[in-house]
Parts: C-alpha cells; structure tokens; sequence
C-alpha cells in the first residue's frame, strides 16, 4: 500500500495557493491528510465492518503575519487558487481591536526540503472480510473458553495515514498504518457482574490477527478474578506499577505539564524547574516520534518538524520539554516534533507521541520481594492531569496485594492513585530491567483534542496514595 | 453531488440506503492569558453513507465516509465494496424509519450574527467579568458553529436541523505571592446570554481564589459530601446513560434490569430520571437521532426503582421495547431540601474534580479532589489534596438531592445533592 494517489494529485495546486497566501502573510503551511481508518468487531449478537473515528481528510492552511497565527480548514483544495486565497484572507479578517491584541513570536524559518516517507505495511493482503472473519473466530474462542460469559466482544480497528505538508520551500509526504486488536468480556458470578479487556498493537495486520487468540485465556482468567476482586482500604502504600501504569505516571502526572505549550500559558508549574531535582535520581524520561516505535511513530508532525528522540527528565534532573511551532515561535526555544491535531480541522497543541520512563537495573522479584504490605498496580483506566499544581488522579483497573514480599491472589478493583506529582516521583526507589511500550492509548488535551500516543517503560516501585 | 449519489444508489441493488451529512463552519478565537494568539475558521462537510443488505435471514450494513472530490467511478467503487462487507455481516433483520420529513432551523438569537462577530461578543463578556485583582482568564478558547444536519434514506425519510452552538474553554487563576493556581472551565451554550457567561465566569473566579487560599488538612473528616450538578451529570446521569439503554441490555452489558431497585433501602431523597430529547437551554438537546427517529422522552428510573430503557429503533425492536430514539439528555427530579438546607450542617462540598469515577460493577464511586469547601459547623474551609471514595449503592441509599435546579452540557437536574457515606481522605 503506497501513498494517497489523491494528496499526490494536489502537490501543484498547494504551492500555488501557498505562494498566493504568501503575499500577505510571513510564513504560509499547508497540511493535508488522506487517513482512513476501519473498526471491525463481532460479539455474541452482532458483527460490524463500518468506517473507524480517525477518518481525516482534508487541508488546514497555517499563516503567521509576524505577530499571531491564523488557521483555515476545508474539504479540498480545487479550482482558482486566486479565488480561493481571497476567500481565505476575508474569512480570518478580524477588527483592529483584537489585531493589537495580538501577540508577537519570532519568524518562523522556512528552510528548503523535500522527502517522501513511506513505511512498509501488509495493509493490501488482508480485506475487512478477511479481518471480520479473524474477530468471529476470536470471539467463538472467548465463548467457548467460558460458556458462561455474558457478552464476549474482539475488535480490529486500523488506521491508515497519508499526509502531506507544503511551504514555499518545503515539501514532505508520510505514509504508515498502525492496527490495535481488542478483547472484552463481561461476566457474572452470583450478583457481581465485572468486565475484563486486553489489547494487541502493531503496523503490521499479521502481528494483530496472530496475537489477538493469544489473549482468549489471560482475559477470562482475569475476569475471573476480578469478580471477586474487593474494594482498597484508602491509604499510603509500597507500590510496585506494571508498565501500563507506569507509563501513565509518565504520561499523566509528568508529561502533560512538560508541554511547552503549557508554559507559554503560564500553565505549567514546570517550567520553573528546569535543570533541578523532580524526581529519584535513578529516574530518567523520553518522548519522541522518534524515541521508540509505536503508534505515534510518524515522521514528521502536524507542523511539518521531523520526528525527534527528547531527553525530558535524566538521573532526576528535568532537562528538557515537548514544543510544538507557535509556542516554539513565543518561548524562542526549538520545536520538537511534537505539534500534533486531532484532524485538520482541529488545530495543533503540543502534544505527547510515545512517552516512558527509561530501564533501570532492579529485577522485578527483587522488587516485589522488597515490600512488606503493598500493592502490584495493572492497567491504565484513565488518568487526569494538572500540570500547573502538580495533582494527579491515575485510576488502575485492578490491584493484586504484596504480603512479605510475595504477590497474593487478592485482587482490588478499581484503585485510583493520587497525590502531589513530585512526592511520587521521587519516592521511586527501585526501576525493573525490563521494558514495554503500550501503543494502544489515546489522549485528550483537558477534555478534548484526541490524539493516539503511547506509553509505557520499565516496573516501579513508589509509595502512593491509593483508594 | 447528492442528487447523483441518489441516482447511483437506486442503479446499484441495495437493499436500502442511509445518508448522513454534516456541514459546519466554525470561527475560532485562541487567547493566552488576554492575547490573541490564533484565529481559526473552518469551513467542512462530513458525510457518510450506509449501505444495508439483506441476505436470507439477515440484515448486514455498513457506513463509510465520502468526499466532495470523489468521482463517480470512485464511489461506485466504494459502494460495491460497501455491499459486499454488508453482506458479510450476518445481523438479525430490523426495520428502517419510513416515510418522515421533518425539518427545524434554530431559533437561537445567534442566527442575528455573524460567526465572527458572536465569538467577539463571547469574547468580550468572558473578559469584562468582575473579579478582583488577581483574579484572570488563562488560555481561552472561544468556539462559534453553525450547523446543518440532515438524514435522508431510502424508505422516505429526510430530516434536516440548522443549529448554532458555541463552546467556550478557560481556565480562570488566581494569582499572588506565591504559587499561582487555575480551575477548569468549559461552557456550552446555544443561546448567547451575557449575564449567564458573567455569572459562570465569577462563581469559577470565586472557586479559583478559593483553591489559591486552600490548605491541606492532617485530621480525618467523616462529614457528609456535597456535589454539584457536574459531578451529578458525570455519575449518575452517565450511569443511567450507558446502563439503561437497549443496547447494553441486547449485549448484555448491563448490570440492571427492570424492576430492578437502584435504591435498595433509600433514606434521603428517592432518585427519580428520565432521559429526554428536548430540554430548553440544554445544550445537547435535539430533535431526531441519527437514524433520523424523532426522539421521545422516556421515563427511566421512578423512586429508585429502574421502569424501563432506552434506545434506538433497531435495538428497541431486538428488545421488544418501545422505540424512544438515542436520547441524549437526562433529567433528574428535584429533591426535598434547598441548597441552604443542604449546606446547615457539618459538610464537605467538592467544587473540582480531578474525574469522579463511578462504576455500577464495581459498586465504586470516587475521586481526587482539587478543591473542597469544608464546613466545619461554624466556618468554611477551603481545602484541596484529598481524596473521597464510596460504595455506589450506600451513597445511592443516602441523598439528598436539592429543591433547585440546574444545566450542565447533557443534563437538567439538581444544582445540588449530599450524600452520606463517602470516605474522605
């Protein structure tokens, strides 16, 4: 599967409306995407082939007159590009009240370069029968795993992108797929009626259509407990984190105030830390397109930046944060590769791609054996962030309890970890060796702007407060 | 571009045709603290098209997005694939709405104004509220769409809305000697009222100040929880959303049935729900689903005891139940005390969430607290760094909801409600 025959047919057109809008404006970018994206799912009574949520197709223009930045979004780009360049420039006229309302950022460089980047795929050897024939037989093997389950749902949703992105002197093409599988059930023992998950993610098809079975018996079995999974008594407690929640503290409670966007807003407590202690020193944190692979892997972002590999916390020590274009332009600092939009017709914010906490040297049964009384944490739920005072609500789906260093088969459910950010990450005292990356996971900016990241890292031990 | 899609579709032996649509234009202001930094317009259609199939004793469909700049060729293409995923799709049969033509147009006074000039307006009110020196609005973002959404099928139905909404995201900090501090704020309106964005506006002005001055507090409290009509819409508006509806009870995925007692012993107030199509100055009211049924309100929950679900043509038809279309709103009943008489005795009242949980398998309900006012009997505290948790069914069995009402985005109900048996920590 190769790049968007349809994006390729307007290169022309988009230089020639980029070279009309730059005769009022400094700086003048267009993105356009061609993605399209398909949920497959069959559970006991229905099945599903239907177009996915991450549908985008269409142009956003991006023009800065040397002070603020103004946005245009539309279907297609066709016709007299004259006409159209005037329509634009009418329709994000604004009053001189709000024109000396303005901010000021510094000129953005438009520096000459062109490359088209594909990566590999077997998107073409499957078709959505194919795939919906794969989730019937997932869901057949959940029933017949555990009769009894009450629904038992296999989903296999896939995303398909093409975006191009044209200035004057740049002009960039990007093509990647990325696949989540999904298996859930419900089921009941007695009046308790609970609901399991897990997930499988890869670029390739073939990756999700072979692991997704693999995680049949793992899901019932966890369903199972978790029925009789019983309420935490709140408190402060050793924590081990798997690497879901671990790359949700990462993400969550660390990473949303690193966005540099936050700090142009004077929105992230952050910013006055650059350079000293935020965490144990043998803590050290990335975020990058480019730091590992998963779903957010692109190669460049929404702004048109190359995909970078940020160092944002080393041995403790905040060194570093995540800039998209306008806020780069405001802070005179360099963006990161980390504008991203929901879709075109959404605008850009700094935003996390594939955020984790880096390896450390500790085993993970030296780990668990080093508590007394305390928790194993499993399975991001959701988390919220505040990045300007440093709270953080983590919610796990589940918990298993540590007695004299050993796990237990008492399972907790749900458990929300909260508290102060820097407490919890300078009580990490142990880092495991190992390491897993989650590429199923979507993120909002507040409550909206929802874009795919990843997270994930090694297992931590920290003290917490759970409930 | 829609007459020829017609046309294509009666040449190509479908069973029936659905067609979605979409348009919007938007203009978009983007401030950090009171700059302006980016101005945004938009101006996009979305339209998806679903193709149903029937085969033997089944009916399958699909839907799939299409764009102004495909050929005909090109959608030709797209609906032969479509028919064979259809037939692929081996559902139980069920009917599509017939022959219902129907079209409303706003009468909201947003239509007086262009796009522009209503985000200036909005952003002028949300910047002249009153609050004291250090108090201010942080990244404001003001959002004006007019809207048109239409549904046309095969069987005679075509049903057209014109609507205006605006939204609006702030965040107002308080300021001072030492670390400043921010609430969160989102208002989504359909009408534009001045006084009611001033008086938003002030009340999360007033919460921000209150959260600069909070303390963190050592000694336990046991004192009952008050909850505002955000928290209320969140849990249990949202619980009855998603639990009571027909397709939760077609797939299973409910926890309830009818009959069932939400309030197995309740000594307060008794929860009484509807879900509803239209409620004035709500924001997510409308008039037709997606599948182009007119909704109609159905009553849910009747002194803490479930009466019936909710749903959409197809799943009311797999159930055997009444077709009420996918409400979106839930109206809770007024209780039996005021504010004032929630608020005599020692209490805790949560003003900000970090995201209140509440989940009916588990029995949970929870959250990390940001701000809350502590009453302890004689004065008011404002604290911030705990958190509540609580067994759904006991809080349930343990409310006391308020005499005066209130709106939030999905939901028309109680300002307030104060719950018993919260553990707070």
């Amino acid at each position: 599967m190769g790049f968007s025959k349809y994006l390729d047919s307007k290169r022309k057109l988009l230089k020639e409306l980029v070279l009309e809008l730059r005769k009022e404006y400094k700086y003048v970018s267009i993105l356009g995407s061609d993605s399209k994206s398909l949920r497959i799912s069959a559970d006991k009574r229905t099945s599903n082939i239907t177009d996915g949520s991450d549908n985008d197709v269409g142009f956003v223009i991006k023009m800065s007159n040397g002070r603020g930045f103004f946005e245009y979004s539309l279907d297609d780009i066709d016709g007299d590009m004259k006409a159209l360049a005037k329509k634009i420039l009418d329709s994000l006229s604004i009053n001189d009240e709000l024109k000396d309302k303005m901010i000021v950022s510094r000129e953005i460089k438009d520096e000459e370069f062109k490359k088209d980047f594909l990566r590999e795929n077997d998107f073409d050897q499957y078709s959505a029968k194919d795939l919906l024939k794969s989730v019937i037989e997932v869901k057949d093997l959940l029933l017949k795993e555990e009769p009894n389950l009450l629904n038992a749902t296999a989903v296999i949703m896939t995303q398909n992108i093409n975006k191009i992105f044209v200035t004057e002197h740049k002009e960039m093409s990007q093509h990647y797929t990325w696949a989540n599988g999904i298996v859930f059930v419900y089921y009941s023992e007695g009046e308790k009626m609970v609901s399991a998950r897990d997930v499988v993610y890869s670029n390739q098809l073939k990756d999700i259509i072979n692991d997704l079975p693999t995680k049949v018996k793992p899901v019932i079995e966890k369903a199972k407990h978790l029925v009789h999974a019983k309420a935490i008594v709140p408190g402060v407690y050793d924590v081990i984190t798997d690497s879901s929640i671990t790359g949700l503290i990462a993400h969550e409670a660390f990473g949303h105030g690193l966005e540099m966007d936050q700090f142009v807003k004077d929105r992230a407590v952050a910013k006055d830390y650059m350079g000293k202690y935020v965490a144990s020193n043998i803590t050290s944190m990335k975020d990058g397109a480019a730091s590992t692979f998963s779903v957010a892997s692109y190669f460049f972002d929404d702004d048109g930046v190359l995909a970078q590999d940020t160092q944002l916390i080393k041995d403790g020590i905040l060194v570093g944060g995540m800039c998209d274009l306008v806020s780069a332009s405001q802070l005179n600092a360099h963006a990161t590769g980390n504008g991203r939009r929901q879709a075109h017709d959404h605008k850009a914010y700094t935003r996390m791609t594939n955020t984790f906490i880096e390896k450390g040297n500790d085993k993970l049964e030296d780990m668990i054996k080093s508590i007394k009384h305390g928790y194993m944490l499993f399975e991001t739920n959701n988390g919220m962030e505040d990045p300007k005072n440093w709270a953080i609500q983590c919610v796990c789906e589940y918990g298993i309890e540590i007695i004299d260093g050993k796990l237990t088969d008492n399972y907790v459910s749900p458990v929300v970890m909260s508290g102060y950010v820097p407490d919890l990450l300078k009580s990490i005292s142990m880092i495991s060796d190992d390491f897993k990356i989650i590429g199923s996971g979507s993120c909002g900016k507040g409550y909206k702007e929802w874009v795919h990241v990843s997270d994930g890292g090694p297992c931590l031990k920290a003290r917490v407060k759970l409930s | 571009m829609m007459k020829k899609l017609i046309e294509l579709l009666n040449t190509l032996d479908v069973s029936a045709y659905k067609i979605n649509v979409h348009k919007q234009e938007s203009f978009q202001l983007f401030f950090v603290h009171e700059k302006l930094e980016t101005i945004r317009s938009t101006d996009t259609k979305n339209t998806y098209i679903t193709i149903y199939m029937e085969h033997g004793d089944f009916l399958g469909s699909t839907t799939f997005q299409i764009y102004d700049s495909l050929s005909l060729d090109e959608l030709k293409e797209m609906i032969l694939d479509a028919k064979e995923k259809a037939l692929a799709i081996n559902d139980r049969k069920y009917s599509l709405n017939e022959n219902d033509k129907q079209e409303f147009v706003s009468n909201s006074n947003f239509k007086d104004y262009s796009l522009k000039e209503m985000a200036y307006m909005i952003a002028d009110e949300l910047f002249s509220a009153e609050h004291e020196g250090s108090g201010a609005l942080n990244a404001t973002e003001v959002f004006v769409y007019k809207n048109e959404v239409s549904i046309i099928n095969s069987k005679g139905v075509n049903k057209k809305e014109t609507y205006y909404t605006s939204k609006v995201e702030t965040i107002p900090t308080w300021n001072g000697d030492k670390e400043s501090v921010e609430v969160y704020q989102q208002l989504n309106f359909t009408e534009f009222n001045k006084e009611d964005i001033k008086k938003e506006v002030e009340s999360k002005l007033k919460e921000a100040k209150a959260r600069y001055y909070a303390t963190r507090i050592n000694e336990a409290i046991d004192v009952p929880v008050l909850l505002g009509k955000e928290e209320l819409n969140e849990a249990i508006a949202s619980l009855a959303k998603y639990s009571l509806n027909y397709r939760a009870l077609y797939s299973h995925s409910s926890p309830y049935k009818v009959g069932d007692n939400i309030q197995s012993n309740p000594q307060g107030d008794k929860l009484s729900l509807s879900a509803k199509g239209e409620v004035k100055g709500v924001f997510g009211s409308a008039y037709f689903d997606n599948d182009g049924t007119t909704l109609k309100d159905k009553e849910l929950i009747k002194d803490g005891k479930i009466t019936s679900f909710f749903g959409s043509k197809r799943f009311a038809e797999y159930t055997n139940n009444e077709v009420t279309g996918n409400l979106e709103v839930i109206e809770i009943k007024g209780g039996s005390k005021t504010i004032e008489e929630l608020k005599k005795e020692k209490h805790l009242e949560c003003l900000t969430f970090s995201g209140i949980q509440c989940d009916p398998f588990l029995d949970y309900i929870g959250g990390e607290v940001r701000l809350a006012i502590y009453f302890d009997g004689e004065k008011e505290i404002p604290i911030t760094g705990i958190s509540i948790s609580g067994k759904l069914s006991e809080v349930l069995n343990n409310m006391y909801l308020s005499k005066e009402l209130g709106n939030t985005s999905y939901y028309h109900g109680p300002e307030k409600a104060l719950f018993k048996g919260f553990k707070i920590f």
